[in-house]
């Protein structure tokens, strides 16, 4: 008897990354984001969820890849569960893939790096590697910039 | 058990709005101790407070109010005078069960407080009637209030000094009182009745639903193509109208009265003046006027900081005010009404107002700004100083001035909701400040502008107006001052800050038009280059993500097209890049002196002037104060000399040409073609104004005089070379005096200074 979760899966630069389905509110395609001045590089900018400004976070930058290229597509996922509206920029959000908790694993201590912290672990799968996401430390915010709101 | 926690939230709440009118009641009542009226709506309150705390086994609350209620009945009926004393009692009394009903709020017990002393105070003044009465014993009095006591009291303290008397005029008045206890309706009719709590946050989700139904709105009227049927432009029209209203609606439901906050200042007043020892009056006008609550919250604070101000400092003492040939009495008005789509708040006191000397030593002192600047400043600009934060918090010079504590953080509060701060002060006779305040927060008049190819919003509240520069005028109205980038803007040095730059945008090409937005951050102007100004719209604002704060934006909106734009924050942008931080006055401040200290000694600044024979001439630019094309249709004749209505007043003007002293009488008469816009130069001197009709305007330039020649006619100081030609300097007041000799000695002297 196993017990099975369920992932939404997104594609940023070669990594699967994913996030639970409970977490995951929605998932755009071309929205148009608007990007906020001087804002941490992370933060793409703001989308209008039918009239809700949330803050799309770029999780390629936020992981500390490289830049996309520019004309490069991408998708948004809408997370329902956090307090303040956020959003996940990655390539694609792709499909829901089921996962028996039995082939969970922690990443391995070479893993190094701000990337340490957000991935809580992996799930391996037939063919590649699903990253799990640790959304609090990914959302957590507690960079520098963060705090200084008023 | 629900249903108690229910009954006894209600009883709070109804408690709280009770007392607080209570509180307004006895100030009231103290002025006017016949108004039956009053005293009956404030002994129900307490007997109500009273009848329901014995129902929910408040004891202590119930002890208080019941000694506070036997007090009353006297007054009531007329066997005890409202002293100031008894006042003061019965105030302590509310402020006791106050303290009592909060700790029920907050964990339903009634605290551990300690209220012997309190009922003891009330029983004293009990005991001193039924002594005064002499033939009814305390029992008796007890028994006129209708009430037994609740339990036994401690014996009699000995005698306060409370003065109490029977007139025949409320022994008569006795007579025809009804019984208040056998009176359930209540004399005013109650607003209560009508009206209906609800949870804020129920109205900020119709508030945020109404937002989104107005883009929805929005999106439909743009999308209404020619295919469409008159039917549904009708439907969308009347979409349209229905959306309005209901806007509007919501936001009047979050409205509530400015009485809120004005309701609690009687007592509050009351309270001080007896502390410092001082009579005060305080007149309220205009309770009614509607504010968001929000802004209710956010200005409530600032209120009472002014007000407490005037109390303080602003108002003698009795003794000052006899020798100053005031009355006794000081008066605190308080003024709120609606000004277009703000709120004004006037808060003004008769007291010894502002003293400028000590200000302006103290600003020296301080070395807010050099003694030359100082001499300079006008009254206006000298009150200013009080609102900076040296000023505040030095102690040694709020008392030597009077004034000024915290009054910089009145002024940040109040900016930090798209308001401002005046101050008025006539020396020995009154201080007025006045609160300009929007109405809500929720929704904002914006400009929007462009920069750097991205949109913003900036709030109308902070712009003080705007200056389109044109592609032709960029390089004549930028200069720099030490590679900072200024503008001259009638005669003062605004400082420049590019939008798109300190966004960290790219600022694209350099032909496109540039617009200035001068903007009051903080007590200085700047002005804000931006690309373009695109229109100004009314926007709904939402608050940014917390990952997002620190940055130069008060928040976000969306557009009708669906887009998201930033609100720019003005006093962050100004922060951003130095111009509001700099504790000095320097340039913002000041006027046309700072226009030649900003420049290199030696140099002059001069406006160059084209005449009708191409001739050139120049005028002091330190004198204009502002250059105008008219239609000649707008000049007219006043006793044979030409004069133009010119905001609101009437400026004589001189034409440079006829007024100085002709040489060569041929040539003059057939140059003037007459133009149908005529270029005026408005010059100030010595307080009066006058337009220089002139042929043209060609630039602005530094000279340096020191090798002119002198002027060869009357009217010209001096001849120099500027710009490669020879050019007459023109004296100004000589000038005037060629045309007008009476110009400068005629009364009716304006009360500006240049």
């Amino acid at each position: 008897m196993t017990d099975f979760k369920q992932y939404c899966t997104l594609k940023v630069g070669d990594l699967l990354l994913g996030i639970e389905v409970g977490e995951v509110q929605e998932i755009r395609r071309d929205t148009s984001i608007t990007p906020v001045p001087l804002s941490p590089t992370d933060i793409r900018g703001l989308i209008n969820l039918r009239g809700q400004i949330v803050t799309a976070i770029d999780l390629r930058r936020r992981l500390g890849l490289d830049d996309a290229d520019e004309n490069a597509g991408f998708m948004t996922m809408v997370l329902g569960t956090v307090e303040e509206p956020l959003a996940l920029v990655a390539e694609t959000v792709g499909d829901v893939v089921e996962v028996s908790v039995g082939e969970f694993e922690s990443p391995p201590d070479t893993l190094k790096g701000e990337a340490r912290n957000m991935i809580e672990g992996a799930y391996k799968l037939d063919r590649e590697l699903l990253l799990v996401l640790n959304l609090s430390v990914v959302l957590e915010l507690q960079e520098s910039g963060g705090e200084s709101a008023e | 058990m629900g249903g108690m926690s229910a009954i006894i939230a209600e009883f709070l709440a109804e408690s709280a709005e009770n007392l607080d009118s209570m509180d307004q009641d006895l100030v009231a009542l103290e002025k006017d101790p016949s108004s039956t009226e009053v005293i009956e709506r404030v002994f129900r309150t307490i007997h109500t407070i009273k009848g329901t705390c014995g129902f929910l086994a408040f004891s202590k609350l119930e002890a208080v109010t019941h000694s506070a209620e036997t007090v009353l009945a006297h007054l009531r009926d007329g066997k005890l005078k409202l002293t100031p004393e008894v006042t003061t009692t019965l105030l302590k009394a509310v402020d006791s069960v106050r303290e009592i009903l909060a700790h029920i709020g907050k964990d339903g017990g009634e605290g551990d407080g300690v209220y012997s002393e309190i009922e003891e105070e009330l029983d004293a003044i009990d005991r001193k009637v039924a002594k005064g009465k002499k033939k009814a014993p305390s029992k008796t009095a007890k028994a006129a209030a209708g009430e037994d006591r609740p339990k036994a009291k401690t014996p009699p303290a000995p005698a306060s000094e409370l003065a109490e008397e029977v007139t025949p005029e409320t022994a008569r008045r006795d007579l025809g009182l009804k019984d208040p206890l056998a009176t359930e309706d209540p004399a005013p009719p109650m607003v209560g009745e009508s009206s209906l709590r609800v949870d804020i946050s129920v109205l900020d989700l119709l508030m945020n639903l109404v937002g989104e139904l107005v883009l929805a709105r929005n999106q439909i009227s743009q999308n209404l193509g020619g295919e469409s049927t008159p039917a549904l432009i009708s439907a969308s029209h009347r979409l349209d109208s229905i959306t309005g209203d209901l806007q509007e609606a919501v936001m009047r439901a979050r409205m509530q009265p400015i009485s809120v906050i004005l309701s609690t200042l009687p007592r509050f007043v009351r309270d001080l003046s007896v502390a410092s020892g001082k009579e005060i009056d305080i007149d309220i006008q205009g309770q009614e006027t509607d504010l968001d609550k929000s802004v209710i919250e956010a200005i409530k604070t600032s209120l009472l900081h002014l007000v407490r101000n005037a109390v303080d400092h602003g108002i003698e003492t009795p003794e000052q005010r006899e020798k100053a040939g005031k009355p006794r009495t000081g008066k605190i008005s308080l003024r709120a009404a609606h000004e277009g789509g703000n709120v004004a708040i006037e808060v003004r006191d008769d007291g010894n107002g502002l003293d400028s000397e000590r200000i302006l030593q103290r600003a020296a002192e301080a070395g807010l700004a050099t003694p030359d600047e100082l001499e300079h400043l006008t009254r206006t600009q000298i009150e200013q100083f009080v609102f900076r934060p040296g000023f505040s918090t030095a102690r040694k010079v709020t008392n030597v001035s009077g004034r000024g504590v915290g009054l910089d953080v009145v002024r940040a509060n109040v900016e930090s909701i798209g308001g401002a701060v005046e101050m008025q002060s006539e020396a020995h006779r009154s201080t007025t400040f006045k609160i300009k305040i929007p109405l809500t927060l929720a929704i904002v008049s914006v400009i929007l502008v462009r920069a750097g190819g991205q949109r913003f919003a900036l709030p109308q509240a902070s712009v003080v107006e705007l200056v389109r520069l044109g592609k032709g005028n960029r390089e004549l109205g930028i200069e720099h001052l030490h590679g900072v980038p200024v503008y001259r803007l009638r005669g003062r040095l605004l400082p420049l800050v590019a939008l798109s730059e300190q966004l960290g945008l790219s600022s694209g090409g350099i032909d496109r038009e540039e617009s200035i937005i001068v903007l009051q951050g903080d007590n200085h102007q700047f002005g804000l280059l931006v690309d373009s100004i695109d229109d100004s719209q009314e926007i709904v604002v939402k608050p940014l993500g917390r990952r997002l704060g620190g940055l130069p934006f008060a928040g976000a909106t969306i557009l009708g097209d669906g887009s998201i734009t930033l609100i720019l924050d003005v006093f962050r942008i100004g922060l951003g890049a130095g111009v509001v931080s700099d504790a000095r006055v320097r340039a913002l401040t000041a006027d046309s002196s700072d226009v030649e200290s900003a420049h290199p000694p030696g140099l002059q600044r001069f406006l160059l002037l084209q005449g009708a024979d191409d001739e050139r001439m120049a005028v002091d630019l330190s004198r204009v104060s502002r250059l105008e094309s008219m239609d000649r249709g707008r000049i007219e004749r006043v006793g044979g000399n030409p004069v133009v209505q010119y905001r609101g007043e009437i400026l004589p003007l001189i034409d440079l040409q006829r007024a100085l002293p002709e040489r060569r009488a041929s040539r003059r008469s057939e140059t003037a073609e007459p133009l149908n816009v005529v270029s005026v130069v408005i010059c100030t001197i010595d307080g009066r104004s006058c337009g220089l009709l002139v042929h043209r305007i060609i630039d602005i330039v530094d000279a340096d005089l020191s090798d002119s020649t002198t002027g060869s006619r009357e009217g010209v100081r001096a001849c120099s070379v500027i710009d490669g030609r020879i050019n007459e300097i023109i004296d100004l007041a000589a000038v005037i005096r060629l045309v007008d000799p009476n110009f400068f000695t005629r009364d009716a002297a304006p009360e500006g200074e240049a």
